[in-house]
């Protein structure tokens, strides 16, 4: 009973956040200076049209209306026609999201089955040569930017080494899969497409990989500190007391509680892939959500500007939900209470 | 337990400063980091004085001399209006510091102010604080630096306001998590039995023991500033050319990839090396500090 | 007090390594348990007595600690040179530990009835073969059932309401006192014949601390299992022990049977201990002891309680020995002489 209120707090608490994230888009987008009719429109167009976009685009009206009027559009999911491809930005995020949204999930993969091995490592063979070969690798990861990971990989595999593509989705040339869910590699897979399947496959290593780097290494910190801090723990040295065998002590007793930290970091830096893509789709031309959304901002193209910030802001928000749903079942203290610590 | 309330004569005394660099040099990376830093720093400083070419850094061009690979004359080549790149990444150095300098001179008191504020007062005071911080928070810190700056015209004084405006979210939580906690404790309701008034409480009181905490973590933010002000030139809207700016360089340096390579790692690595410096000290001064909240 | 003793601790020595030097905590310790006895061994906080717990369960981290010198036996062998796999037999089915804060002894995250039946069913194997026994024990619906009924018997033994519920509750919804019963259950369930209980029931209310130890008397009766109780508070030593051994900053400086003790303490520390505890009759305040444990750092050279002692001579520089001073009654300390 608790864990349900629990949720629907969380639930609540989540939707105020968006209500607000809206607000605070809508106010930096009516600070840019300039008149977006006229930005759309261009120097050259006559004054009577200007005025007339300023009224289709509601701009005429005092700014409360505005607002209302905009909530309301969102909330049905019409987020007004792009000022730069001069499509409705709904087909834009519905096009551009899947991509982005393959590289996120391929990254996260990666950092999973990377990062919680190595962190596990670290801490199981504590002050010895491997733990800190592995310490040294995760600062080093922490700290390059992403941008710099990218450039060096396209370096190496695309330029000198020559076995990895290093732009777009799909070699050009080559047709994408019939559109499923948008989702390249499972898309090619649905229709046995393999040609299709493994180039696409290729073109997501670079991408995925720079985005990882840092993730892995946060990862692997988390996973250790948290083994480490848990193996302090009295019930640990309680455990062992009774005559449990080691291995059932680390792998059951002391991998769940530490699991917890660890899923929570993992939450947040799934949450915060989709907007911290972009610098990564730009150098590799990945034709995502991200830097739709940079370019957006870059051209002062104001729905664009609120669809990308809503969807990512909406992605945010879900994510960290879902994270802590997975922790209230992981952590009966949680559930039990109806409160995290 | 670790007792919280230390009396500020005690707690920064010669033989917790003993204590404290015995814990910072047990790990030999702090040692690292402490040098690195000190380096950027002596570098930034002491730049015109210190490297080979400073007129580089103003408007010049030097076609003759455009594009050469790294050599003894120039250590990380020259870039394509024949510039000597070393000298300019010091430069970038310098532009990235103050970069950090003023960001966390806004960031950080009014961050640490609006913390304490939401921690020791609680009630609706704090829900307002910090669900504003979560508002913010709830977007990746570059994309919001980049819809602020964006919004403004792009240039790097924008760019300082974009990002201190995203930072000092980080500092009102860290410091409202260690006021919630103390809030409690009894040496505060002791404050103000004895009559103390709440600015002298927060102030004298409960603020030394947010000191550590706050000191390690824009040691941190150091390193994450001069990444965000590099992300943010790398797109143009940071530092803006002839100025050398280390993001700027790397952007401008990708145009001429792969030939040219040395154009965007040299200060691709000065980025990193600094990101990397920070980092390590931050967390020896954790140890130093012996702090677990950051 | 026939034959050999179940367990014995000879001249064991315990040492440190922290930040100011090297601390010298167990500074030769000797003590005995027999079988079917009960054994107190008390000090004040910092005396050592959970060091020497620890080093005879062997959870002691090492480093920081090391082991210099010393034996402890158990049914004569050596357990300190023993193998980890062999040793891991004697946990927990020769040797168990009732912990001090129930609160933090037990695992929040897994039911408690999955505890115990995980600390039933590795009773059975030995060492590391156990990873793919264990995964058929896990299967095995006939051996499930077994631990299943092994387990809620035991909890019923320590008087536990409604052991079922308990079977499948968490440690957040339980109290402190169920919880310490829990780990009395945990502690016995396989029988062993020595338990080591660290300050039970300190972490608990007062009356809930006596139903506590009521139930483990009775326990420990019943199954003739022998006890080490680690405790400062005298009352529950004279409650409960058969002998006590009196420790102050590492060494053991007293050991006699406990009605000898109370009614006649040799040592002057056991003698200022008795002294301090409030008495309900014969009117008074009771007087601490003056002074403070010394620096485990840099000890004084000797007799570690000189400096609070107030018959100390020039002697006391130099290490006493044990001194029998009636049956069973050993005192080290200079003043007294061999009987």
């Amino acid at each position: 009973m608790n864990y349900l209120y629990y949720i629907l707090r969380r639930i609540g608490y989540s939707g105020i956040v968006l209500l607000g994230l809206s607000i605070l888009v809508f106010i930096i987008s009516h600070v840019i200076p300039g008149d977006p009719a006229r930005l759309a429109l261009g120097p050259m167009a006559k004054e009577e049209q200007v005025q007339k976009l300023r009224h289709k685009l509601w701009l005429d009206h005092p700014l409360p209306i505005q607002y209302t009027h905009y909530i309301t559009r969102i909330l049905q999911g019409n987020f007004g026609e792009s000022l730069v491809t001069r499509r409705a930005v709904k087909r834009d995020l519905v096009s551009y999201l899947p991509a982005t949204l393959e590289l996120v999930l391929v990254t996260i993969f990666l950092i999973v089955i990377v990062g919680i091995p190595l962190g596990v490592l670290s801490a199981r063979y504590k002050d010895t040569m491997l733990d800190n070969t592995i310490r040294i690798f995760a600062t080093l990861s922490v700290v390059t930017p992403e941008f710099f990971m990218a450039l060096i990989l396209q370096l190496i595999f695309g330029y000198w080494l020559n076995i990895l593509p290093i732009l777009g989705r799909v070699t050009y040339g080559i047709q994408p899969p019939a559109r499923i869910t948008g989702l390249y590699l499972f898309d090619s897979l649905t229709v046995f497409n393999f040609n299709v399947f493994f180039d696409a496959l290729s073109h997501l290593i670079l991408p995925s990989l720079s985005l990882a780097l840092t993730g892995i290494g946060q990862i692997v910190r988390i996973t250790r500190a948290s083994i480490i801090d848990v193996r302090r723990k009295d019930y640990v040295e309680a455990e062992r007391s009774y005559g449990i065998p080691e291995f059932v002590v680390f792998f059951k007793y002391m991998l769940k509680p530490s699991f917890i930290p660890t899923m929570t970091i993992l939450g947040m830096i799934f949450a915060s892939l989709f907007g911290n893509a972009f610098l990564v789709e730009m150098i590799f031309s990945w034709p995502g959500i991200a830097s739709y959304g940079i370019r957006a901002i870059l051209n002062k193209d104001f729905s664009g500007i609120i669809g990308v910030v809503m969807i990512i802001g909406l992605a945010f928000v879900v994510i960290n939900l879902v994270v802590d749903l997975l922790a209230g079942y992981f952590d009966p203290r949680i559930r039990i209470k109806g409160e995290s610590k | 337990m670790k007792p919280l309330f230390v009396p500020l004569k005690q707690r920064f005394t010669l033989e917790s400063f003993k204590r404290g660099w015995y814990r910072f040099k047990r790990n030999p990376t702090s040692l690292v980091g402490f040098a690195i830093v000190t380096s950027i720093l002596l570098l930034a400083i002491l730049a015109p004085w210190v490297v080979p070419y400073p007129e580089h850094v103003k408007p010049f061009v030097d076609f003759a001399n455009a594009n050469q690979p790294p050599t003894w004359r120039h250590p990380f080549g020259t870039d394509s209006v024949g510039r000597d790149i070393f000298t300019r990444t010091i430069y970038g150095y310098r532009m990235s510091l103050t970069l950090v300098v003023v960001v966390l001179s806004i960031a950080v008191p009014v961050g640490v102010v609006l913390g304490l504020v939401a921690g020791y007062f609680g009630g609706w005071i704090e829900t307002i604080i910090m669900r504003s911080t979560d508002i913010f928070l709830s977007l990746p810190p570059l994309l919001m630096a980049l819809a602020i700056t964006a919004a403004l015209t792009p240039n790097i004084f924008n760019a300082m306001i974009a990002i201190s405006a995203v930072w000092w979210t980080w500092h009102a939580r860290l410091v409202h998590s260690i006021v919630s906690s103390l809030r409690n404790e009894d040496f505060v309701e002791a404050s103000s039995v004895i009559g103390a008034g709440t600015f002298h409480t927060l102030f004298k009181e409960i603020l030394p023991n947010c000191v550590s905490a706050i000191i390690v973590k824009i040691t941190l933010d150091a390193g994450y500033v001069i990444l965000i002000g590099a992300g943010l030139s790398f797109l143009g809207l940071g530092v803006q050319p002839p100025k050398p700016g280390l993001g700027t360089m790397v952007a401008k340096g990708t145009e001429y990839l792969p030939d040219l390579w040395w154009e965007p790692v040299f200060p691709g690595l000065a980025i990193l090396i600094a990101i990397l410096g920070f980092n390590l000290l931050g967390d020896g001064l954790r140890d130093f500090f012996d702090v677990e909240e950051v | 007090m026939i034959g050999t003793p179940l367990l014995e601790v000879e001249d064991l020595y315990v040492y440190f390594d922290i930040y100011e030097g090297i601390a010298k905590v167990l500074n030769g310790i000797n003590l005995k348990v027999y079988e079917g006895e009960k054994v107190g061994l008390v000090g004040e906080t910092g005396c050592g007595k959970s060091v020497t717990m620890k080093a005879i369960m062997r959870i002691l981290s090492i480093p920081p600690a090391c082991i210099p010198k010393g034996k402890i036996l158990f049914k004569d062998q050596d357990i300190l040179k023993m193998g980890r796999r062999e040793f891991q037999r004697i946990r927990g089915k020769g040797i168990s530990m009732i912990f001090q804060d129930p609160m933090s002894s037990l695992n929040p995250v897994f039911k408690v009835g999955e505890q115990l039946i995980d600390v039933i069913r590795f009773s059975q194997i030995a060492g590391n073969k156990g990873v793919f026994r264990y995964l058929l024990k896990v299967w095995d619906k006939h051996s499930q059932r077994e631990f299943r009924t092994k387990a809620l018997s035991i909890l019923e033994e320590v008087k536990l309401p409604d052991p079922e519920r308990i079977f499948t509750s968490y440690l957040v919804q339980l109290s402190g006192g169920m919880m310490q019963r829990v780990l009395i259950a945990m502690a016995l369930v396989n029988g062993p014949a020595l338990l080591i209980a660290d300050e039970p029931g300190t972490a608990l209310d007062v009356t809930i601390q006596d139903e506590v130890l009521c139930l483990l008397h009775g326990l420990v009766k019943r199954r003739e299992t022998s006890v080490l109780l680690i405790t400062h508070n005298m009352g529950v030593v004279r409650e409960i022990t058969d002998r006590v051994y009196v420790m102050y900053a590492g060494n053991v400086v007293e050991e006699a049977q406990t009605k000898e003790l109370f009614s006649n303490p040799k040592h002057p520390y056991t003698k200022g201990l008795l002294a301090s505890v409030p008495k309900l009759t014969g009117g008074g305040i009771s007087e601490g002891i003056k002074g403070r444990i010394p620096s485990y750092t840099n000890p004084p050279t000797g007799c570690r309680f000189r400096p609070r002692c107030e018959h100390a001579m020039k002697k006391c520089e130099m290490r006493p020995s044990m001194v029998g001073v009636s049956d069973h009654h050993r005192v080290h300390c200079f003043l007294y002489n061999e009987k």
